[in-house]
């Protein structure tokens, strides 16, 4: 990645200088963005690593995480069994959220993490009787395996997903009465967005999905011919000339790929990408430059992101703490930066739900929203509820795997000080030193006396419950 | 507390902020407020935002047009099912207490509402109605967050955290967006109980969404006790168990608590009724109905009928045609729809003419015959601000206020 870049290219990388070194703050802003918070140990690798090498680490994930597994399987129960279809009565919809919020606080790739989040919000499917939590799962796995792959594979899966086909009705979208559910969302959020395409487009694709249907027993695609129409279909502008039989597959599985390569995609692909990682309102420029690398990338959403976060737009100085954390991104980056043990006792996916995002219950099919929206003063009697629940959760070992939920004593790391505590434990959960009069605040209002354990718990409140925590 | 340079920055988008400060020297705030010119209880409004866009044909059923029943072999009511309002429209046999209104007189019922430039999609709908605009690019704030802006502005209102108020939802509809403004949304009327003590910002950060943070973690405190007194309200209504019908008694609570609150907003979700319409319809509907019907009980029984207006509203209507065969038949998005406004101050009866069946656009879609600006041009009117300075010149409120009140 060489190419030389004009001097305002938005997306040239950045280079560490005198000025501008690569730092503990740089490195920690970085893994905010690409992942959950900044364990210390995390930020420790990437600082050590240098710029460059610190973004292919995080992006240049294993796609299976054998550690995570197997750490899941050992808890036994609700966490490890989910794919055991014969668990009756068991709350299936809490036990996956909860098996996914533990792969985010504990997992090795924190990016694949987020991008599993940042396709479950583009492709939003909620649950319901209709769509219940097993083919969330499934459809959660094919996001996951599919993460950062090229836009155009991750589009084809979700086509057939067995989620989607039952969330959009494509499963009852037949030659005789076509649904056009699918179609519009496909054209109007996956793909293109709105004023891109007509009426008579929608109807047009709806066309071309008859038949695009689920397996007898609801868990797989199926392709049924009997209900394809077969006649020829014109979709923005061009001719598609109508297939029957098993033929009749092609029809869509081509519009896809054309859709997916659409320049309008790429924009609107690239608006997110940098809504997510590098601002709540992106400079046009940056969004305009990001869908170029992105047509230039094959759509590859790895290479795309890699170019974006060794960007110097994202190390720009006011680039830090300017995106306003969701719910899920405030959660678990608090339970992954101070290390919580037996995550999904903390009751996080609980917590989540207060907030106002629940996994696989997004509000609609157009996934959360983004940026300000979550600031509000509901979210701060939630953000603050959560800092006090956390800083009052055990550090005896009475959990179920015999570790405790908060280790006082690694947090403390050996101060006893304080001020001295209160900077340590500001220092890991922002990457930087608390202001002054913030830690002169704080002292100010500890109990004479307080222990060192009693102050970890203060400062630990009063940091997870502060504004500047609720923005990465 | 927020620290200097917060407040500064916050009262600059809140005068409230300021307001609050003055007021806590001279004001009992458990006292229920009045308005300042006399007795009467302030005007509020209710809106009930049905998302996903309601069936108007199957909401006010036209039972004596055969081309409805042609159009709709499986999910068209028939006559003698419909609760006739009179020789050929009725309501759905799901919607009793709207017809105990009506009857009483206190309903208007606006047929063939919709958009001059109608969009089929969800979200361009929602948006052009949040905004109360048809622009390609519709202004980021919402006709109630300009309204709001308004009335402060003019005086009109008291400065209050609570002007506006969204229940049974964390976060405040994009209708509430306002230039700066915060307004509060809540799950239930005790979610502020924890909001959090003031500090100063950790990292002493000066930026536009720290300032933000920090006014919304003054509102939450605001708003924590008078919302905490209305949740110990008693109310008597029937209401449903169902998150509508508890978000109804808490509209209710607010009211009779006698809370500064303007603008309540309840969502009611999935009226995107694509497939299974006969069955989801009539839950939908019955439980709104139920939820109406306690809601008004209760406000006339403590004498607030008449200051308060109930409001529906929808993003678009269905398709004419329906999509499907026997329980499985749905509707797809359509245009025109209707819309309800309720309340002792309203002059029942019907406003507009309902769509022509037989002049169908060329998606086989409903024209419009009012236009949806001016219905949240009727809202804002009953509010006692001019709707003009809230969604622009040119808008007039319909005919139907200023009944009995």
């Amino acid at each position: 990645m060489n190419r030389a870049r004009a001097i305002e290219d938005p997306l040239a990388p950045f280079e560490p200088s005198p000025t501008e070194p690569w730092d503990a703050a740089r490195a920690a802003h970085l893994a905010r963005r690409a992942g959950f918070g900044t364990r210390p140990d995390e930020v420790r690798e990437l600082v050590a690593l240098g710029p460059r090498a610190a973004v292919d680490r995080l992006v240049d994930f294993a796609d299976e995480d054998r550690e995570l597994d197997a750490e899941l399987a050992a808890k036994g129960g609700s966490l490890a069994e989910l794919d055991n279809q014969n668990r009756i009565g068991e709350r299936l919809g809490e036990n996956t959220r909860a098996w996914w919020l533990y792969r985010m606080v504990r997992g090795r790739a924190p990016l694949q993490e987020k991008l599993c989040l940042f396709w479950h919000a583009h492709f939003a499917c909620r649950e319901s009787e209709l769509l219940p939590p097993p083919l969330l799962l499934a459809q959660n796995r094919t996001f996951r395996r599919l993460a950062a792959a090229r836009f155009g594979d991750v589009l084809a899966a979700v086509a057939r997903d067995p989620a989607m086909l039952v969330f959009l009705d494509n499963r009852s979208n037949e030659k005789t009465r076509p649904n056009e559910n699918w179609a519009r969302e496909l054209l109007e959020l996956f793909t293109l967005g709105v004023g891109a395409y007509e009426q008579h487009d929608v109807v047009e694709v709806a066309r071309v999905f008859t038949g695009w249907r689920l397996s007898p027993d609801g868990s797989a695609f199926a392709f049924a011919p009997e209900h394809h129409d077969d006649g020829d279909k014109r979709v923005l502008g061009e001719r598609i000339a109508g297939r029957g039989g098993p033929e009749g597959e092609r029809e869509g599985v081509e519009l896809l790929a054309r859709l997916a390569r659409d320049p309008r995609t790429a924009e609107r692909l690239a608006g997110k990408l940098a809504r997510w990682f590098l601002a709540d309102e992106p400079e046009p420029a940056c969004v305009a430059a990001l869908a170029t690398e992105l047509v230039a990338r094959d759509f590859s959403v790895r290479e795309t992101l890699r170019t974006l976060l060794c960007s110097r737009a994202f190390h720009a100085p006011d680039s830090r703490f300017a995106l306003a954390r969701t719910p899920v991104d405030l959660v678990v980056a608090a339970a992954r930066t101070l290390e919580v043990q037996n995550a999904h006792l903390l009751g996080l996916e609980r917590t989540t739900a207060r907030m106002g995002m629940q996994l696989l219950r997004p509000p609609n099919v157009a996934g959360w929203k983004l940026g300000k929206h979550w600031i509000h003063p509901s979210a701060a009697a939630h953000r603050a509820s959560f800092a006090r629940e956390l800083a009052a959760l055990p550090h005896t070992t009475r959990s179920v795997d015999g570790r405790a939920a908060l280790d006082l004593e690694r947090l403390a790391a050996g101060l006893t000080e304080p001020r001295a505590l209160a900077r340590s434990l500001g220092e890991r959960l922002f990457g930087v030193e608390p202001a002054t009069d913030a830690l002169d605040d704080f002292v100010s209002t500890l109990a004479p006396g307080a222990s060192p354990h009693d102050v970890v718990r203060a400062a630990l409140e009063r940091w997870v419950g502060a504004a500047d925590f609720a923005l990465a | 507390m927020l620290d200097r340079r917060s407040l500064l920055f916050a009262a600059s988008l809140a005068p409230w902020v300021l307001a609050r400060r003055s007021r806590a020297h001279t004001e009992d705030s458990a006292r229920p407020r009045r308005s300042e010119r006399s007795d009467r209880p302030d005007r509020a409004l209710i809106v009930f935002e049905l998302t996903g866009g309601n069936d108007g044909l199957n909401t006010l059923i036209p039972f004596e047009d055969d081309r409805y029943h042609r159009a709709r072999p499986t999910l068209a009511i028939r006559k003698h099912r419909a609760l006739a309002l009179d020789a050929t429209q009725g309501l759905h046999p799901a919607l009793p207490g709207l017809r105990a209104s009506f009857e009483r007189g206190e309903l208007a019922i606006a047929r063939g509402l919709g958009s001059p430039s109608p969009d089929l999609s969800h979200f361009k709908s929602q948006d052009a109605w949040s905004a109360a605009s048809v622009a390609d690019v519709p202004p980021p704030t919402g006709w109630v967050g300009r309204l709001h802006d308004v009335a402060q502005r003019t005086g009109a209102w008291s400065p209050s955290a609570l002007a506006l108020l969204a229940v049974g939802r964390d976060t405040p509809p994009p209708a509430f967006a306002a230039e700066h403004l915060v307004a509060p949304a809540c799950m239930d009327l005790t979610a502020f109980a924890r909001a959090p003590v003031a500090r100063p910002s950790a990292l002493g950060i000066a930026s536009t969404r720290v300032a933000e943070l920090a006014l919304a973690d003054a509102a939450a405190r605001d708003a924590a006790d008078e919302l905490a007194r209305a949740a110990r309200t008693r109310v008597f209504g029937a209401y449903p168990a169902t998150a509508l019908g508890e978000h109804a008694r808490m509209a209710a609570q607010l009211r009779i608590a006698g809370l500064p609150t303007r603008v309540i907003w309840i969502t009611a979700p999935s009226f995107d009724t694509h497939t299974r319409q006969e069955r989801e319809h009539e839950i939908l509907l019955g439980r709104l109905d139920a939820s109406l019907a306690a809601l008004r009980d209760d406000l006339a029984r403590a004498g607030l009928l008449a200051s308060t207006a109930i409001a529906t509203v929808s993003e678009f209507g269905r398709r004419v045609s329906e999509n499907g065969v026997g329980a499985e038949a749905g509707t797809d998005h359509g245009t025109a729809s209707i819309a309800f406004l309720l309340g002792g101050g309203v002059r029942g009866g019907f406003v507009g003419a309902p769509s022509d069946l037989g002049d169908l656009d060329g998606d086989g879609n409903l024209r419009a015959t009012l236009d949806f600006r001016d219905w949240l041009a009727t809202l804002v009117a009953h509010l006692r601000v001019e709707p003009a300075d809230v969604l622009g010149p040119g808008r007039v409120a319909f005919d139907v206020l200023g009944g009995r009140a």
